[in-house]
Parts: structure tokens; C-alpha cells; sequence
């Protein structure tokens, strides 16, 4: 059921259920007072004629000929005078003889003659004066008040009713608005959406909505470009691989050997990137990696091992005895994918530089702080090694890394012209 | 036919330039875009093959750039780039055509060879001139339907003056496709290689237009006596 619906039927029956109680109330309360008021016109009627004997005493005398009081029309207040013997000493049309006889002082109801009466016997001076009115009378009575009062109530409830229905859906219109906008809207579409006039209520659903396809955007780009990155290291390597072995099936002697050679090197470099997707797949998998701590000069160690143009790197190592909250493993890969990047994106030397003097203060503990600096490629329009657009595996590696261990990895351009990579990693508390 | 290979790669770049050498190309490669734009203004080539990662730039931009500058070399892009917008994107920024890495070696050398042709406004790949054939790809040369063996730079110099149709090239621009940044070129190679082509070919096949430069000469003609 729609909220609309679900909030008319639960508003209009609680509306319905309240002008009912009010109606009924109304209706009984009224009733009884038009009783009451009936009862008090039959006791002061019969007061009346009590008066008009007490005044003229010989109405009862000329009466025995014409014993005639009133003569009512078929409906109205019916009267009988009875003497202290129960003779009817005068009456009204249409009251029968005896009829009224019995009747005890004060009301009473019976039925006479197929009819409901209500009768009022009032005793003076040894008569008995009854008026009485027919209770249909009075029922008729009841069924006007109930048609005065059911007629404006029912136009109200349905005004009512519709004024409710309208007042949801105006209500309920920026909530349509946004499910129409979701609704019409492909898979692929993340652009945030907009609805004129929310209501503050609903602004902050919005805000939290639009966030999110903020988010799921930035991840599908992200994803998007890893994947781009994995299929460039892949098909970089694979390319040299297989030119090189087109060559070695054409050529032969020392051009032979040096395509096989070629060959092996990309061999190697497929390897290279096999192990660091493997790695990176071990780290989304949380657990795989033993969080243990190492000896930072041994971790650098490791990344330049085997370096190509280890020559164009100057370490600076003012940290020697410095251990990190990160596994030796990833370190290396880590200190490597930086220079490496330094590296290939600029020309000159290459600048890293280990410090865990100046600690950074943060809510994680102290930092060991690491510096690659590159200087970039002179003349051209990048400077230094690239940022989050780089094509390889390695710079999504190191965030990988940086965020699973609490560390925090950081790029400025410096005064040479290229990069400075600045990445902290948390100490071991017995450093 | 001389290549321009821009490649950041080594591994890459060392098995086109061996490969490429096997179909009788000229190859000069240069890593970034910096030394592109040097190597587009020091000397002309044939043909470009572009890698789109480069370590100082986007190779798109350069491409956009050279278009921007009327440099009309034909140009392939060669990348790890599959995504249909970034074809789409090499395309409209001025690229002739997009090879996927990794590549046939086969298939990229017709690709380049039939670039090569249709920017010298050819339909087919052999080279005609009278009885003189031509085909780039395989590097054969048949005059009077008997092979004829060229080196490559013969075959190199010899293909740039067919594809100029008769027009004059001068020795600098010739020098230049024939040997592109390869500084270590002796001053009278250029006159040892048309030396060489007209004793394998026949005397006129190059004319000398002196102080102007080299054109391809007529036709050959039968010798009397041979073809009956």
C-alpha cells in the first residue's frame, strides 16, 4: 500500500471515528433533552388545565353534556379529567373511555391501542388530570434531529475527507517527485538528484542520496581506472613478450638470443605484476596479511634490491633503527612502487628520505615518515611522477596499504620542478 | 619506409624497432613527448606509431597538438587502451588508426604499410613505374618481372622517391627519412645509395636536380634485343 493510501485510510478513519463519537454524543444528549422537554410540556400542560378547573370549577359541571376539552387533530397532547371515583369527568377527542383510567400521578409509558403513549397524571382536589402524547410522535421527532444533525456532519466528514486527501497528496508531492526521478532513471545514471522545494524533512534524504551516488560514482571510476592500470601492466610486458618472441622466430644467431633474452625480461615484469595483484588480493582479503612490524632500514633494503637505475636513487636514511606497524613485504612494495614511480616519471636523481624524528603527532600514535622526491621532466607539461591517473598498479597498491595500516600518503609538487611523496606509516611502540 | 616510435616501454620499444627492422623499416625511438616534438621537427618519417602513456604527457595531446600544426605524418596509435571512447577519442584527435596491445607484429606492419600508402594516395600496395615494382611490405623490387636485391637503405630511398610521384626531394629530406636521428651518417652515403640503385636498377632511375635536390627519372625501358 502506498504511503498516500496508507495515510488516508489511517488519517480518514481516525477523523471518521472522532465525528461519529461527537455525533453520537450529540444525538444522545439532544434526544434526552428533547425527552426531557416533551415530559416537562406534558407536566405543564396538565398543570394548565389543573389552573383553569381550579378557576372554573364549573367546567367540570357543564362538561357531563359535553365532556369535550379540547378537540385535537389526530396528533397532539391527549387529555382526560377523572373524578376521585375514576369517572371521566372530561377528555380529549379521540381518548378512549377508561383508556387513561388506572394512570398512577407522575409519568409513565404504556401502550394503548397498538400505540406507545407517554402520560402525566397530576392529582388536585380529588381529580385526576393525565395528558399523554403518542410516542411516534416523539420518534419522528428523533429521526428530524438526527436528519439535521447527519446531513451537515456527512457533507462535513466528505469535505473533510477530501480536504485530508488533498492536503497528503500536496504533502506527499516531493516524495513522489523523488520516486519518479528514481524510477525513470537508468543503472548507469549517477547524477544527483533534484527536487524543487523539499521539504526539510526530506532534504536530508536527498543530501544522503545524492552522496551516495557520489560515492558509488568515485568507486566505479576508481574501479574503472584499477582495471585500466591492471590491463596496461598486463598487456605492456605481454606486448614485449610476444614482439620479441615474433623476432627471435625470424632472426637468428646473437639477434635470437638477445630477442629470447628481451623476452625473458618481460617474462619477469608479467611475474612482477602477477605477484602484486596476488598481493593486492590478499589485502582485500583482511587477515591473510600477519600484522607484524619490521625494521625499516631492512625494508628499504628489500625495495631497492635489484632496482633498475639504483644509481639515480639517494637514500637518506635518518631512521636506521626505526620498526613500522606494517609486515616487511609490503614496505618494500610500497617504498618500491614509490621510486619506481619517481622514477620512471622524471629525469636526474631521485630523493628518499627516511625520518621518524619529527613524529606526527595523530590520533594513531607516531609516524615514521618517508619522502620520495622526484624533479620531474624538465620542459614538459607534467611535472614529476603522476598522481591517482597513473596507469600502473602501483600507487592503488600503496593507498591499499597506507589505509589498511593506519599510515597516510600525501603529494605536493616541490621546487625542482617535480614531486614529493610524502607517506607515513605508524611506528611500533618499542621503537 | 621510416617509423617514429614513441614508446616509454623498453621492452616494448626494443621489440618493434627489431621487429619493424625485419620488414625493411627505418626506426627512430624516442621515449617521451618531449623528445617527440624534437624528433617531429629535426626530421620528417613516414609514419608514427604513439603510445598514449607517456611519462611527460598525454600522447593525445600531442597528437592534438601536431594535427594543430598541420604536421600530416600518418599516425597509429598503439595502446593498452581498449575503451570504445578512448578509440573514439585517439580517432578524433587526429589518429589514422588504433592498434591494441598486445599486437601482431604481421598485422601492424600492414597496418603501417598501408597508412603509408594511402597518405602517398595509393590503392594498392605494390609500387609501380613502368617495369619497375615495388612491394614495401615484403621489400621485393622486380624490374622486368626478375627480382632485384636492395639494402634497406636502397629500398628505403628508392620507396620515398616513388611515392613522390616525379616531385623533387631534396638531399636533407631524403637524409632525414633514410636515417632519421642516426647522427653517425657519412656525407657522401646519400650519393652511394642512388650510386647503388641506378648500377642494380637502370642509370636513370634517379635524376639529379642540381642544386635542388633528387627526383625519380622516367620509366625503364627494355633493353633492344632483350625482350624478343
Amino acid at each position: 500500500m502506498s504511503l498516500q493510501r496508507r495515510l488516508l485510510w489511517s488519517l480518514g478513519s481516525a477523523f471518521l471515528l472522532l465525528w461519529l463519537s461527537v455525533a453520537a454524543l450529540m444525538y444522545f444528549h439532544l434526544d434526552r433533552q428533547v425527552s426531557q422537554t416533551l415530559d416537562q410540556r406534558l407536566a405543564a400542560s396538565a398543570t394548565m388545565v389543573a389552573g383553569l378547573i381550579a378557576g372554573q370549577p364549573e367546567m367540570l359541571m357543564s362538561s357531563r353534556s359535553s365532556p369535550l376539552l379540547v378537540s385535537p387533530e389526530s396528533e397532539g397532547v391527549a387529555c382526560q379529567i377523572r373524578g376521585a371515583s375514576g369517572e371521566v369527568l372530561l377528555q380529549t377527542s379521540g381518548v378512549e373511555d377508561q383508556v387513561l383510567n388506572d394512570a398512577r400521578p407522575g409519568f409513565s409509558t404504556r401502550e394503548i391501542g397498538g400505540q406507545q403513549w407517554r402520560l402525566y397524571t397530576l392529582e388536585q382536589s380529588g381529580t385526576f388530570i393525565t395528558t399523554a402524547d403518542r410516542m411516534s410522535e416523539r420518534a419522528v421527532l428523533a429521526n428530524g434531529i438526527i436528519l439535521v444533525m447527519v446531513v451537515p456532519f456527512a457533507l462535513a466528514l466528505l469535505g473533510g475527507l477530501v480536504v485530508l486527501w488533498w492536503g497528503i497528496r500536496g504533502g506527499l508531492r516531493p516524495l513522489e517527485v523523488l520516486r519518479d526521478q528514481l524510477r525513470r532513471r537508468t543503472p548507469e545514471n549517477l547524477d544527483p538528484v533534484t527536487v524543487d522545494r523539499a521539504p526539510s524533512e526530506l532534504a536530508p534524504v536527498v543530501e544522503t542520496l545524492n552522496e551516495l551516488f557520489n560515492r558509488v560514482a568515485t568507486t566505479l571510476a576508481w574501479e574503472k581506472r584499477f582495471a585500466n592500470s591492471a590491463a596496461h601492466e598486463f598487456r605492456t610486458p605481454l606486448t614485449g613478450i610476444k614482439t620479441h618472441l615474433h623476432v627471435a622466430r625470424r632472426v637468428s644467431g646473437e639477434p635470437q638470443q638477445q630477442a629470447l633474452v628481451n623476452a625473458e625480461k618481460g617474462v619477469a615484469q608479467l611475474q612482477s605484476v602477477t605477484e602484486q595483484l596476488l598481493l593486492l588480493s590478499r589485502m582485500e582479503r583482511k587477515g591473510e596479511i600477519a600484522r607484524e612490524g619490521c625494521l625499516i632500514a631492512q625494508a628499504v633494503d628489500d625495495a631497492l634490491e635489484g632496482l633498475p637505475e639504483r644509481e639515480r636513487v639517494r637514500l637518506d636514511n635518518r631512521c636506521k633503527e626505526g620498526r613500522v606497524a606494517v609486515p616487511r613485504t609490503l614496505v618494500a612494495v610500497v617504498l618500491r612502487n614509490l621510486v619506481d614511480n619517481a622514477l620512471k616519471h622524471s629525469v636526474g636523481t631521485c630523493d628518499l628520505v627516511l625520518d621518524c624524528s619529527d613524529l606526527q603527532a595523530t590520533s594513531g600514535g607516531p609516524q615514521l615518515r618517508v619522502t620520495v622526491r622526484d624533479r620531474g621532466v624538465p620542459g614538459s607539461s607534467d611535472s614529476g611522477s603522476v598522481g591517482s591517473q597513473s596507469h600502473g598498479l602501483g600507487l592503488p597498491i600503496v593507498h591499499m596499504v597506507v589505509n589498511q595500516f593506519g599510515g597516510a600518503l600525501e603529494s605536493e609538487h616541490n621546487e625542482a620542478g617535480g614531486m614529493d611523496w610524502q607517506l607515513a606509516l605508524p611506528l611500533l611502540s618499542t621503537c | 619506409m621510416h617509423v617514429l616510435v614513441i614508446e616509454d616501454d623498453d621492452l616494448v620499444a626494443s621489440g618493434l624497432e627489431a621487429g619493424l627492422a625485419l620488414y625493411h623499416c627505418t626506426v627512430d625511438r624516442v621515449r617521451t613527448a618531449r623528445e617527440a616534438r624534437a624528433a617531429m621537427d629535426q626530421f620528417g618519417c613516414d609514419v608514427v606509431v604513439l603510445d598514449l602513456g607517456l611519462p611527460d604527457g598525454d600522447g593525445l595531446a600531442l597528437l592534438s597538438e601536431w594535427r594543430q600544426r598541420d604536421v600530416a605524418a600518418p599516425v597509429l596509435i598503439l595502446t593498452a587502451r581498449d575503451a570504445v571512447e578512448d578509440r573514439v577519442k585517439g580517432l578524433e584527435a587526429g589518429a589514422d588508426d588504433y592498434v591494441l596491445k598486445p599486437f601482431d607484429l604481421d598485422e601492424l606492419t600492414a597496418r603501417l604499410h598501408a597508412l603509408v600508402r594511402r597518405a602517398a594516395g595509393r590503392t594498392v600496395s605494390e609500387v609501380k613505374h613502368g617495369e619497375l615494382i615495388v612491394q614495401p611490405r615484403s621489400g621485393k623490387v622486380m624490374l622486368y618481372g626478375k627480382p632485384v636485391h636492395l639494402s634497406r637503405r636502397e629500398l628505403a630511398l628508392l620507396e620515398r622517391l616513388m611515392n613522390a610521384r616525379g616531385a623533387v626531394l631534396s638531399e636533407e629530406r631524403l637524409k632525414d627519412g633514410l636515417y632519421g636521428m642516426d647522427a653517425s651518417v657519412e656525407s657522401n652515403a646519400m650519393n652511394v645509395h642512388i650510386h647503388h640503385l641506378r648500377r642494380k636498377l637502370y642509370r636513370h632511375v634517379v635524376i639529379t636536380e642540381r642544386g635542388l635536390g633528387y627526383r625519380l627519372g622516367p620509366p625503364p625501358v627494355e633493353p633492344e634485343g632483350d625482350g624478343s
